[in-house]
């Protein structure tokens, strides 16, 4: 072996000084690139192997605590879902949890996502058994101290536990991400905001710069679905911001709760100078069933864009007061195919006196015209 | 005269150095460049719940359009299997490019369709179209199949299932490939949680050769068997996750993969849809929506998803690999001629400047270069003018270095889908990687050298009448359930090791 | 009453965990499934009482499962409840339908849970 070793490295010295440094200089850059990328190489196999082994190892642990853990959970949640429970019970369960390993990050981690999942799924009295649970163990120290974290996936993290759990004065620091450059972060800031403010959840709507892009809608209102708690203001309040996208959201709010008072500020967006703006507008009347206005739609219908002129054509069908037949009658015959497939479509909303009229129609039209008619009452497409 | 060969000579061998020098250089920045991009989004998706997306009534509508000829054999499992993805609202087209074998009989037969008066409008132009179709039984109200006549082109086929499309977005992708079943939440997702328009967005197409596939489900996945496949995945995977996720990143890129992509239908059809008379019509395509809002001046994006969402068999064996290979090449060279115009024009951006002439030097250029560096080579040491020692060690560089860059796309494989359960299979693939080199990476150039070739000279005869289908046609003699798919237009990352 | 047989399809093991507890103590026997085709291979092999199924499952989704157990005449009879987070009016219209007896949307509240399905136990 030692031998060996004096061979080796007597071999390299005499290679160094003899060879290597008389080299030109590129092929001492080959030799060592060549050095480097061995040494990469074998280094993302070592990696590979490593990672494998302590992920079968991390996998195993997780697994067993995760277990550990719904087994306390799942067996106190049932016992005191109908029942009544003391404080008593609730120091229990978190006795119970202390005597897991909960000086670990990952274990405090683990625990903390339990506790999140049955809070989402369950309301009534388990929802509070959670939250308190959550509160007593100390978990929401182990929260702020990510919300500190200078990463920002650890930090969106932290939002979203302590918003779920209800922690109301944490609420003012979510504010300041509203407007992140990250959108995830910016997201969860304002769904976190959403969730813990109690005095106005909906305030980040004022300080919103960014596009409130459509995967930020949609978990807003998936809050909004769940938490039925949340107070809910008149949207028609931010009809008038310049961030589009905010009336854009605004208005789709109003129409899930069903705000009527709202419509005359809403009348008042059909100037508005953005398309998507008016196209929602548009949209709104039809999905709050807003007969009175249909008039007003098909005055506007030919200053619109082609896009508005089919969601008013689709709003109309909507409504089907059977007021506008004539008006989507004589839509049957534009030149542009979208209006007419629409218009047709619109009729066919009509139930059985549109059915009539279709039938009436489908004699007088000329041939180009009738291919939609005869779509739209083939009831295989229409289901 | 020899005096003036030898300097020419000399003058190639500086050039090729160049050339290899930046090339290695530039794998280095994409493979930085995409682990980034690879990281960013594994964290946004742990705080993105698809359920909410299933939820939501906001979800973006989606249409898969999927073209079949000649595929009786797994068109009803796949159909299924097309059917019964996650999404809340989407439809399903069949387009049936005039198969000649019992593909559209099995689906009347299966899913109890019957012919329907459907207004049929060609926003794009296409050929003539001989029915739709739709089933009889609402729980296979999602599909429809449209009949036309065969145009051996999948393009035309393409174009006539976006002409029916009624969604807003639609996905292409083949009907023979085994699409994940979270994969339309996770192709929406890019578009629906980016501050710029994204109007195209693709993700990594892994090989099927292998896996176990039961009823047009992937049950286990499997590395490839077979050399060949195996190497082909080992490519696949460097392509993919290294330079599209790079591209992704930089915004340049110029393909979305016709294995599965998601596209604006409004954009798809204000340029006219596919290219008929296109190579490489998916390549050609995202080019066109690119220079289309160039034009326009509105920011937008093209995107890539580090996400193994698409499997697809791909050539077994060389005869059928090398008619690949020598399509893609093709429809490579077609598309970056077609759009001279856009070449290191500042007005495209980055892909005018970054993106055109990468792909003209190290995609289309290269395996000429390479070509002609061997030639060099060989020249050189019949001619004694080399020393044989450095040139070796300057070849084991190249090689160690290929293999290093190779590994890594690997190791970011790991990081992110980590698609292999045992360790057994992941380190046979990368004992591939050493192989590579050698007899992978000469038939790639030759493919691409008889690509260029072909083009050169058949330009008049062939042109408008190819298609995938030339290659299926072949196939059922080769070999009964694989088909290859000219998809996957990834013009191979090609390492020189010409020194 | 003797005890009935239920079978619980959600992919979410603390979901699906609960729910069997709950139900145990209820005194009902439980069968559980972590994904669709599972779900459908029990639904195949055993009798059950009620079915309890989650929308949202890997490879197979409670619509189709729910399609297939109303397609089959030996099972058409067994009352389904589909306990989904979904709020979309079309989905649980859908779910109504395709001849579900009962929809509980998450977040819900467990004592109620159990009462539903007692009743729907006994009006069978």
């Amino acid at each position: 072996m030692e031998k060996l070793y004096f061979f080796l490295s007597g071999f390299l010295t005499d290679f160094y000084e003899n060879r290597f440094q008389a080299y030109p200089q590129i092929v001492k850059i080959a030799y060592a690139g060549i050095f480097i990328s061995f040494t990469v190489t074998s280094l993302c196999y070592l990696l590979v192997y490593f990672r494998r082994v302590n992920q079968a190892y991390i996998g195993s642990k997780t697994d067993k605590w995760k277990a550990e853990i719904e087994n306390i959970l799942t067996g106190s949640v049932i016992q005191f879902n109908s029942e009544d429970y003391q404080q008593e019970d609730i120091t229990e369960i978190a006795e119970n949890l202390r005597k897991l390993p909960m000086h670990k990050y990952i274990v405090r981690q683990i625990v903390v996502n339990e506790l999140m999942f049955l809070h989402k799924n369950f309301s009534g009295k388990v929802n509070i058994l959670i939250s308190s649970v959550y509160l007593l163990i100390g978990l929401d120290k182990h929260s702020r101290r990510k919300l500190k974290s200078w990463r920002w996936y650890i930090k969106a993290e932290a939002i979203e536990e302590l918003s779920e759990f209800g922690i109301h004065e944490i609420a003012p620091h979510f504010l300041k991400y509203v407007n992140s450059k990250n959108i995830t972060l910016s997201m969860q800031a304002q769904s976190g905001y959403l969730q813990a403010s109690k005095t106005d959840p909906f305030i980040f709507l004022d300080y919103a710069n960014q596009n409130l892009i459509l995967w930020h809608q949609i978990n807003l209102m998936e809050i909004l679905n769940r938490k039925k708690d949340i107070e809910i203001p008149a949207f028609s309040k931010w009809f008038t911001s310049k961030n589009n996208s905010v009336v854009i959201f605004c208005i789709r709010l109003m129409v899930k709760f069903n705000q009527t008072d709202c419509v005359k500020d809403l009348i008042k967006l059909a100037h508005h100078e953005n398309e998507e703006v008016r196209k929602e507008m548009i949209a709104a009347f039809g999905d709050m069933s807003l007969v009175d206005y249909e008039l007003h739609l098909t005055i506007h219908f030919r200053n619109e864009t082609l896009p508005c002129k089919i969601e008013i054509i689709k709003t109309i069908g909507k409504i089907a007061s059977n007021d506008e037949l004539n008006f989507l009658k004589n839509l049957l015959l534009d030149p542009e195919f979208q209006i007419r497939f629409e218009a047709a479509k619109a009729i066919r909303k009509h139930g059985e006196k549109g059915e009539m009229i279709l039938f009436d129609l489908l004699e007088n039209l000329s041939v180009e015209n009738r291919d939609v008619v005869l779509h739209v009452l083939d009831s295989k497409l229409s289901a | 005269m020899e005096n003036l060969i030898n300097s020419v000579i000399l003058h190639y061998n500086h050039f090729i150095f160049i050339f290899a020098a930046s090339i290695m250089l530039w794998y280095l920045v994409i493979s930085l460049i995409s682990i980034r991009e690879i990281m960013l989004y594994k964290r946004k998706n742990s705080f993105i719940d698809f359920k909410k997306l299933l939820n939501s009534p906001y979800t973006p509508p989606i249409s898969i359009i999927a073209p079949a000829f000649n595929e009786g054999k797994t068109i009803i499992s796949n159909v299924h299997s097309l059917l019964s993805l996650q999404y809340p609202v989407f439809e399903v087209i069949i387009v049936n490019d005039g198969s000649s074998d019992s593909t559209l009989l099995k689906l009347i037969k299966e899913f109890k369709l019957q012919l329907v008066d459907f207004a049929y409008h060609t926003h794009i132009k296409t050929g003539p179209i001989r029915g739709i179709y739709k089933s009889a039984n609402p729980a296979y109200g999602k599909l429809i199949v449209l009949d036309k006549e065969n145009r051996k082109n999948k393009a035309d086929a393409l174009n006539t299932g976006i002409n029916i499309a009624s969604h807003p977005y639609y996905v292409c992708c083949d009907v023979d490939c085994i699409i994940d079943n979270k994969a339309l939440l996770k192709l929406i997702k890019p578009i629906i949680d980016e501050e710029k328009q994204v109007i195209a967005s693709g993700a990594v197409i892994r090989i099927a050769n292998g896996c176990e596939v039961d009823q047009g489900f992937l049950v286990n996945v499997k590395a490839p068997k077979n050399f060949l496949t195996r190497i082909q995945e080992v490519e696949y995977l460097r392509s993919f996750l290294l330079g599209r996720m790079a591209w992704s990143r930089i915004n340049g890129l110029i393909i979305v993969s016709g294995g599965i992509g998601i596209f604006e239908k409004k954009i798809a059809v204000a340029v006219g849809g596919y290219d008929t008379n296109s190579f490489g019509e998916d390549m050609e395509m995202t080019v066109r929506m690119r220079k289309h809002m160039n034009n326009l001046g509105i920011k937008y994006m093209v995107k890539y998803i580090p996400e193994s969402l698409c499997w697809t068999e791909v050539p077994p064996n060389l005869s059928i690999f090398i008619k690949q290979r020598v399509r893609w090449t093709k429809g490579l060279v077609q598309t970056l001629l077609d759009h001279k115009k856009m070449w290191f024009n500042s007005k495209y951006g980055r892909m005018g400047c970054l993106s055109f002439p990468y792909w003209i030097l190290y995609e289309w250029l290269a395996p000429i270069i390479e070509f002609f560096g061997i030639l060099t080579y060989i020249y050189l040491i019949a001619n004694s003018l080399i020393d044989f020692e450095f040139s070796i060690v300057l070849l084991v560089f190249v090689f160690s270095y290929a293999v290093m860059i190779t590994t890594i796309s690997i190791i970011w494989e790991e990081y992110t889908n980590q698609v292999y359960k045992t360790k057994k299979e992941i380190f046979q693939l990368m004992l591939t990687i050493f192989l590579e080199p050698f007899f992978y990476h000469p038939i790639i150039i030759l493919a691409a050298l008889k690509g260029n070739l072909d083009l050169l000279f058949n330009r008049q005869h062939k042109w408008g009448d190819m298609g995938r289908m030339e290659i299926d046609a072949e196939l059922p003699a080769q070999a009964q359930t694989v088909k290859s798919n000219p998809k996957t237009n990834l013009g191979a990352q090609k390492m020189s090791p010409a020194a | 009453m003797k005890k009935s047989k239920i079978l619980v399809i959600e992919d979410e093991s603390l979901m699906n965990r609960t729910m069997e507890f709950q139900l145990k103590k209820d005194g009902h026997e439980v069968d559980t499934a972590f994904e669709g085709k599972t779900g459908v291979s029990k639904i195949e092999a055993n009798q059950y009482d009620l079915i309890i199924l989650d929308i949202m499952l890997p490879y197979l989704n409670g619509l189709e499962i729910l399609a297939k157990i109303k397609q089959n005449p030996a099972k058409k009879n067994i009352p389904v409840i589909i306990v989904s987070a979904t709020g979309l009016e079309d989905t649980v219209l859908e779910g109504f339908k395709l001849g579900a007896n009962d929809f509980i949307t998450k977040p819900f509240i467990l004592s109620e849970f159990s009462i539903r399905i007692r009743r729907l136990l006994l009006s069978n």
